[in-house]
């Protein structure tokens, strides 16, 4: 049998050269894997589809068994104007969000991509350390930063005369959900510029070279050369940015808990005060409910995931063309 | 050594000392303290007395779980007496709240690593965590049981909330002998802005002194302190004006009745107080949790609560000088009435897979005794009122009560009055809120709504929630006798009822 240079034997005779099944490295690839899939099954795959059996239940949660009530759930959903309106939020939350999560995370990592900038890694940690805290004492300090009675950002706001009467941010329904907003990329923004100073250190730094020795200017530099280069990931940053976005929970639940009088509550907080929170009117959880809730608005994301799937291959095969265009 | 490594010793080991100096002033900060209050007269260590029970030998760890705040100021000195009574057993105490106990208790039962005594989770009904077998009966864990049992009051234990297929399950901890809403003043705020305490015995009375108070606070303080929904606010003012419901429930005819016009005029009441300026600005943004716990930093001079944080007031604020009386009502002098359960409360539970069960039994033999009720009530100094009326008046002959504790006692006693309970007249209606959902938009949400100017119209509003719970309620009943439960909506009907006078075992012979 020829020995390979690695030391890998060469495929018996009869069998297909670099099968998956036969390759002992794959073999071991396989076993390495299986931990992660394992618990992906448990604690992803598994509760994924249980959701989907439990959204056919009319179930508190507590009891061994739920009744099989089929439809009805999503029947009852369909009219729930609740269910719309924090179904509703949350796609305001990412229409408007992502964007600009996107943008000043692509203008900070332009600027602290600079090697010659010296504070460049403390000012990198500074950015990425909200992204690090708990969202619990974020939520915390934020209803008091933005506290209407001696909360410092109104302070400063009224010292520079810029308003006559403090703001109440978080306790008003026409600023409230804003405020969230803005809580919620000042605390990812760290997250989203990592993601692009991994990619625009992809770009190769010859190219910048060449375009200095042409004489291009900074603007001149970004607009030619660094964004084309970023599109793909640019694709793939605004897909994970949109998607955070659209599963925010924690923020929203610290500072607000969805009100005042739900024009703060999203779908994960709808979703989470239907299934596990006790009112005042008492009354039992509603698990199968919430499952339903859970499982329409996955399919939402799904839509999602698919017009990424479609937008890499489109970027692709532009790419594939423009490369083989230019090989001509 | 390099330059560039001695300039980053000195600096990596500065950053140390910060970060150092950051998290010893964070976990002392994290530290709470279940000392009693420093106001209240000296409470005396614990003992506890010899086993009634055969208790394991070997190393136990033992569980409780429950919602903490006055009951951990009894709760972890009892520990404390048992462990040094009982070297080899360690009690594991987290009394931290409903939203652990809600997360916590269900999950343990799921995966039967539950703990071994627990308060039941707020939104699990009792008759479904015995239907589901989470809990095993203590009337076949503590000794001489029917003697014990013999000394809690009539109306203690009610079939299918204590009591299940014939069989004791639980007992109440504490009595709900309890005001819910007092109105709580900040004695010099009220002192400086010339208000005395009974210019608070009326409605107009409380908005001319909020006015007084917050024109004298200049902004560094208020005169009312409000939250999201103002409910306790609301209600407590609504019952001091003649509201009577037992959970917004009117029980002479069985129907919600939040849309009652003392409930209108309570908002109306808080929106001029809104207009006035005279309401924390940062009302808005506080959960009733939030708000309580702002008060020993003194934004507000007047909130509306219960006794529950007294006593973590007393040790935030030692010199904070404050007091508490009724509710306002529309007239000075008015009598009121404020209608409470013969139920009890706090209930814990055993689990029924626990392998300690005879600790348990030890510990709930003790703690449902006279002296055990008595010492709950000298170790909380009054703040948790025992579910026997003989415990508290031994720890007031004892001089055991802080003086706000006593306050709050006083004002219970004059006010509190036995309520009609739709269980004690049919025990199958505790099938009933195994089967009653959640109702959204809640009391809550709409109270929300209202006080931030999302929801206009008060009334129309609240008649619509007073439409959703009855017929959510009606849906219950119906599902409930689907199941077998003999219930109907006559059992929630008391025409008799009287809430100036107790409604005694006569008042249900007489239906």
């Amino acid at each position: 049998m020829a020995q390979s240079l690695t030391g890998v034997g060469a495929a018996p005779a009869g069998r297909r050269r670099g099968s998956p099944w036969n390759s002992r490295i794959a073999r071991w690839c396989w076993l390495f894997a299986l931990p992660a899939l394992i618990l992906s099954t448990l604690f992803s795959f598994y509760p994924m589809v249980m959701s989907w059996w439990y959204s056919f239940l009319d179930w508190s949660g507590f009891t061994a068994k739920g009744n099989f009530i089929g439809l009805n759930n999503y029947r009852e959903l369909i009219h729930d104007s609740t269910f719309w309106s924090a179904f509703g939020r949350s796609f305001i939350f990412m229409l408007v969000g992502t964007p600009i999560q996107i943008g000043i995370a692509l203008l900070f990592a332009i600027v602290l991509n600079n090697q010659v900038l010296k504070l460049s890694p403390f000012f990198r940690t500074m950015i990425f350390l909200p992204v690090v805290t708990s969202a619990a004492i974020v939520g915390i300090v934020m209803t008091v930063v933005l506290g209407s009675f001696q909360g410092p950002v109104n302070q400063a706001l009224l010292d520079l005369h810029l308003i006559g009467t403090p703001i109440k941010f978080l306790s008003s329904p026409h600023t409230a959900l804003w405020s969230v907003l803005g809580i919620h990329v000042w605390k990812n923004i760290g997250i989203t510029m990592i993601y692009w100073l991994a990619a625009l250190q992809t770009v190769p730094t010859q190219l910048y070279e060449a375009a200095k020795v042409d004489g291009a200017a900074g603007r001149q530099v970004v607009r030619h050369i660094t964004i084309p280069l970023l599109l793909p990931f640019a694709i793939l940053i605004v897909i994970l940015t949109a998607k955070g976005a659209l599963h925010t929970f924690s923020i929203v639940q610290a500072t607000t808990g969805g009100g005042p009088y739900f024009s703060t509550e999203v779908i994960e907080t709808y979703i989470y005060q239907t299934a596990f929170a006790a009112n005042d009117t008492g009354g039992v959880p509603r698990l199968g409910y919430a499952s339903a809730a859970g499982c329409f608005f996955g399919v939402a994301t799904l839509l999602i995931a698919l017009i990424q799937a479609w937008a890499v291959r489109k970027v692709n095969t532009i790419r594939g063309q423009l490369k083989s265009e230019a090989g001509a | 050594m390099d330059q560039h490594e001695s300039v980053a010793m000195p600096r990596r080991h500065l950053l140390g000392l910060l970060g150092g100096a950051g998290l010893a002033a964070f976990l002392s900060a994290c530290g709470v303290s279940t000392k009693a209050a420093s106001t209240g007269p000296k409470v005396p260590p614990m003992t506890f007395p010899h086993a009634k029970v055969k208790l394991p030998s070997g190393k136990v760890t033992f569980r409780w779980i429950d919602t903490g705040a006055r009951k951990a100021l009894f709760e972890k000195p009892l520990f404390a007496a048992y462990e040094k009574k009982h070297p080899n057993i360690s009690i594991k105490y987290d009394g931290t709240g409903y939203d652990q106990v809600n997360q916590v208790v269900p999950l343990g039962m799921r995966n039967g690593s539950a703990p071994d005594v627990f308060a039941m989770p707020s939104n699990v009904p009792s008759v479904t965590a015995v239907q589901q077998g989470w809990v095993q009966p203590i009337q076949d864990l503590i000794p001489d049981f029917n003697t014990w049992q013999k000394a809690f009051p009539s109306g203690s234990f009610r079939v299918n909330s204590e009591i299940f297929n014939g069989k004791v399950y639980t007992f109440p901890l504490t009595g709900t002998k309890q005001v819910s809403q007092l109105m709580v003043y900040d004695v010099d705020y009220l002192k400086d802005a010339g208000v005395a305490p009974s210019d608070l015995a009326t409605w107009d009375g409380l908005r001319q002194a909020a006015k007084k108070i917050t024109r004298k606070g200049k902004g560094k303080y208020y005169g009312l302190m409000g939250s999201q929904s103002n409910d306790a606010l609301v209600q407590g003012l609504a019952n001091a004006a003649g509201w009577y419901t037992v959970a917004g429930m009117d029980m002479k005819t069985g129907e919600y009745n939040y849309h009652a016009d003392e409930i209108v005029n309570a908002v109306e009441l808080i929106r001029a107080m809104q207009s006035d300026g005279s309401v924390f600005p940062d009302s808005a943004s506080l959960t009733p949790l939030d708000a309580v716990g702002r008060m020993p930093s003194r934004p507000a001079a007047l909130i509306c609560d219960g006794p529950f944080y007294f006593p973590q007031w007393d040790q935030a604020a030692p010199n904070w000088r404050w007091a508490a009386r009724q509710m306002p009502g529309l007239k000075a002098g008015q009598q009121y009435y404020v209608p409470y359960s013969s139920a009890g409360e706090n209930q814990i539970w055993v689990y029924a897979k626990s392998k300690y069960a005879s600790v348990a039994a030890d510990l709930l033999s003790y703690i449902g005794s006279l002296e055990g009720q008595t010492q709950l009530t000298i170790q909380t100094q009054g703040y948790l009122t025992p579910i026997m009326p003989a415990a508290i008046k031994k720890a007031r002959a004892a001089g055991s009560l802080a003086p706000h504790a006593k306050m709050a006692t006083e004002i219970s006693d004059q006010l509190c009055r036995l309520e009609p309970d739709p269980q004690i007249r049919n025990a199958d209606t505790a099938q009933v809120l195994t089967k009653v959902a959640s109702v959204h938009p809640s009391f809550d949400d709409v109270m929300q709504g209202l006080f931030s100017g999302q929801l206009k119209n008060a009334k129309a509003e609240l008649q619509q929630l007073d439409g959703r719970l009855n017929k959510n309620l009606d849906a219950a009943i119906t599902k409930a006798k689907k199941s077998g439960a003999k219930v109907s909506r006559n059992d929630y009907v008391f025409p008799n009822w009287d809430p100036s006078k107790d409604y005694t075992q006569a008042d249900y012979a007489a239906l």
